[in-house]
């Protein structure tokens, strides 16, 4: 109870934690944080779910690699949903092309509810052209799995579900992967870093005002 | 100096100017350096209007005034579709252009650079939020006569991502919002100290906030009408000082009306006349259409964001609206300040409960059970958003309470604050309604349209937890009374920290299309 009197030294050491937390968090996202540019989408049209992607779920859907992504990396992103609920199963992703594979396990427990997975694979061998991603269930039960979106707008090509072709595609961006916010080029970058300085002084201001008032009318 | 001779709701204090010059300085560098051109809701359409002003074309004439093809052109160059060319936005009067076709026409006079002339005019909306800040503070004071409580809200919604967004582009919600704000004030201030130069203020400035966007003119009736019982002197002298507020508030819309009375023989003409010409409408009833469109969903999502438009998607609209962590925070925060001000109301009502508080109560309960049966349950959205959108809608009917006597003059504000924001929310459904009935889809759910009703949004629904709160500390100097300071500084400081994070996370690689 004597802490809680001393408003003063609350109220700096909150500042302070804040302080630190807001810097890990900007600079996480500016330094660490790996973005990709997107290359193609497809718009979502009479979007309906393909059902759960449970044990043996299989979806494969055709797209085509564009020319831009040259030697980077190529990310993969899949408008998923989760049915509202917290599935805890896996489900493998990957991208083929000509008998050239790379698969990547994707745990569902952590992916919110519509919204897009984003997936790199390393471009060790692929070249612009077709291409296959497949989706297949590895251990999900009904009530315990994800789902993905099919849209009605299909310029890379149809899905194809358990071997059935779909009059769908999956709900999808390409994009080539090109490392953190700081590494891109422009002013936007020491823009961002004024608005954050902006913001700094600002709760600054506010805490030393915070400090001062014992006006509580 | 000149401080000290002012009532104490008059003063600024310092950390207020600091407040406002760091908006101003955030929406300027997101203005011209992180606001991609474009990407700010009708933004080539109003600057089109400007750019007509500033050409000396006059006010453009809706239907027959076009965008310029360097305008069209700058959106996407190799475009083989155009959009279209009709300046919709003529449809709007123009007090907003006016005051935008200045600082392009100073700009014109230092360079001939498109990419700073095309953003020029928005200094006036980052202007115009940093000053209707200033003045949100003088309103908040004025009613809570608390600092602490003004100064939190003001800091509060200077990290509103769609406030400092709209703030750092061309378009006219922002300036329309500073006028309706200092309306608000003199408002508020008439109707404390019942002085008759106050009402005459509250006239020009709702007058002149009319002139920028008509819509203005809904929040103005039922100002005005409450502000008759507040005009002192006897019967003819007050009918006739009414009168003369209510002239001076017609003014500049009378004439917009006038003006588009004689050119197409109706008086609040918009853009959808045009399509009304080409289209059938469907009529429906309006409980089906709260139930099956989200109306208010969408209205409070896009309130808190809603970026993108037309630059980041060269000439295609792209957007994207606050979801995730930041939406499930923004409706955390709402609904337990919301949950705390219905709690004051429901003990308020019970106060006078032999007064008009009964039924302030009952029809209370029956909005919050038939606006969650009827409207919100069967949405799919979470449930703390239906429980939140059913806690606003039994706010409304304490609005009774306006009509009893023994109330104490403070607490009869916030009640009236209730007044202009029931019948904008009727205006906007009907007005939405109508636009579903043309064109089949949920359409122009903007919550910036929200934006004039700011300070009394945060008055009637918000500082009634904090006044609730402040009910139970009574002692000073006590542990109480530090909990709560630090329980609202942590308050300010995690949903002051979502603009920052909402900006370097989703928004920025939204503009350089990265994912």
């Amino acid at each position: 109870m004597k802490l809680l009197k001393n408003k003063k030294i609350i109220l700096i050491i909150l500042f302070t934690l804040w302080f630190l937390a807001i810097s890990f968090y900007l600079g996480k996202t500016l330094f660490l944080s790996s973005y990709a540019e997107t290359l193609f989408r497809n718009e979502i049209v009479e979007n309906i779910p393909a059902g759960e992607i449970v044990k043996g779920f299989k979806i494969e859907q055709p797209i085509y690699l564009p020319e831009e992504i040259e030697n980077e990396d190529i990310c993969i992103s899949i408008l998923m949903a989760t049915y509202r609920r917290r599935n805890e199963s896996q489900v493998e992703v990957s991208l083929e092309q000509k008998g050239h594979k790379n698969r990547i396990i994707l745990y569902t427990k952590y992916i919110d509810d519509n919204s897009y997975q984003k997936i790199c694979f390393s471009n060790d061998n692929y070249e612009p052209g077709p291409a296959f991603i497949k989706i297949t269930g590895i251990d999900g039960s009904r009530g315990n799995a994800i789902t993905v979106w099919l849209t009605k707008d299909t310029p890379h090509g149809e899905a194809i579900i358990n071997g059935v072709p779909q009059e769908y595609s999956l709900v999808f961006k390409i994009g080539k992967s090109i490392g953190n916010l700081w590494n891109q080029p422009g002013e936007i970058k020491y823009a961002l870093i004024v608005f954050m300085t902006t913001f700094i002084i600002l709760m600054a201001a506010l805490t030393l005002f915070y400090i001062k008032e014992n006006n509580l009318k | 100096m000149l401080n000290a001779k002012l009532p104490e709701t008059y003063k600024i204090p310092k950390v207020i100017w600091i407040i406002a010059l760091c908006f101003f300085i955030k929406t300027l560098i997101l203005a011209f350096w992180i606001t991609p051109l474009w990407d700010i809701p009708d933004e080539y359409a109003h600057y089109a209007y400007i750019e007509d002003i500033a050409k000396g074309k006059g006010i453009p004439v809706l239907g027959k005034s076009l965008i310029s093809e360097e305008i069209v052109d700058s959106i996407n160059p190799n475009s083989k579709e155009s959009p279209p060319k009709m300046n919709w936005i003529a449809q709007h009067p123009p007090a907003y252009h006016l005051i935008g076709a200045v600082p392009l026409k100073i700009a014109e006079l230092f360079t001939e650079d498109k990419y700073w002339l095309f953003r020029v005019p928005r200094i006036i909306s980052s202007l115009s939020g940093a000053i209707a800040l200033i003045i949100f503070y003088l309103i908040f004071k004025e009613v809570t006569n608390s600092n602490f409580f003004s100064i939190a809200a003001v800091a509060t919604i200077s990290f509103i991502p769609m406030f400092s967004q709209m703030s750092s582009g061309t378009n006219h919600d922002i300036t329309v919002t500073l006028f309706s704000a200092l309306a608000i004030l003199y408002w508020f201030r008439f109707l404390k100290s019942e002085s008759y130069k106050n009402a005459l203020l509250m006239s020009m400035w709702l007058s002149i906030a009319c002139f920028t966007k008509i819509t203005a003119l809904i929040i103005a009736i039922p100002m005005l009408v409450i502000s008759f019982f507040y005009i002192k002197g006897k019967y003819k002298n007050r009918i006739g000082k009414w009168f003369l507020c209510g002239g001076i508030t017609g003014i500049l819309p009378g004439y917009w009306m006038t003006r588009n009375f004689i050119l197409f023989g109706n008086p609040l003409i918009d853009a959808t006349y045009f399509a009304k010409a080409s289209g059938i409408t469907t009529k429906i009833n309006i409980l089906n259409y709260l139930q099956n469109q989200q109306v208010i969903e969408q209205t409070f999502r896009n309130f808190i964001a809603l970026i993108g438009w037309q630059g980041t998607g060269k000439g295609e609209v792209l957007l994207f609206q606050v979801s995730g962590l930041y939406l499930l925070i923004y409706s955390l925060f709402l609904l337990i300040l919301v949950l705390g001000s219905f709690f004051w109301y429901i003990k308020f009502s019970y106060k006078h409960i032999n007064g008009k508080g009964k039924y302030a109560l009952i029809f209370s309960v029956i909005f919050l059970l038939s606006s969650y049966f009827l409207i919100f349950s069967s949405k799919n959205y979470p449930i703390y958003r239906q429980f939140l959108y059913s806690l606003l809608f039994a706010i409304f009917p304490f609005i009774i309470l306006s009509f009893e006597n023994k109330i104490a003059k403070e607490d009869k504000l916030m009640i009236y604050s209730l007044w202009p924001i029931l019948i904008f929310l009727i205006s906007y459904i009907l007005k939405l309604k109508e636009l579903y009935e043309i064109s089949g889809i949920l359409r122009a759910v903007h919550g910036r349209y929200w934006f004039p009703l700011i300070p009394l949004l945060v008055i009637a629904f918000i500082f009634p937890f904090f006044k609730l709160l402040n009910s139970y500390i009574t002692e000073k100097r006590n542990y109480k009374k530090t909990l709560f300071i630090i329980t609202f500084f942590i308050i300010v400081l995690i949903i002051s920290s979502m603009e920052i994070c909402f900006y370097a996370s989703e928004v920025i690689p939204f503009y350089l299309k990265m994912s």
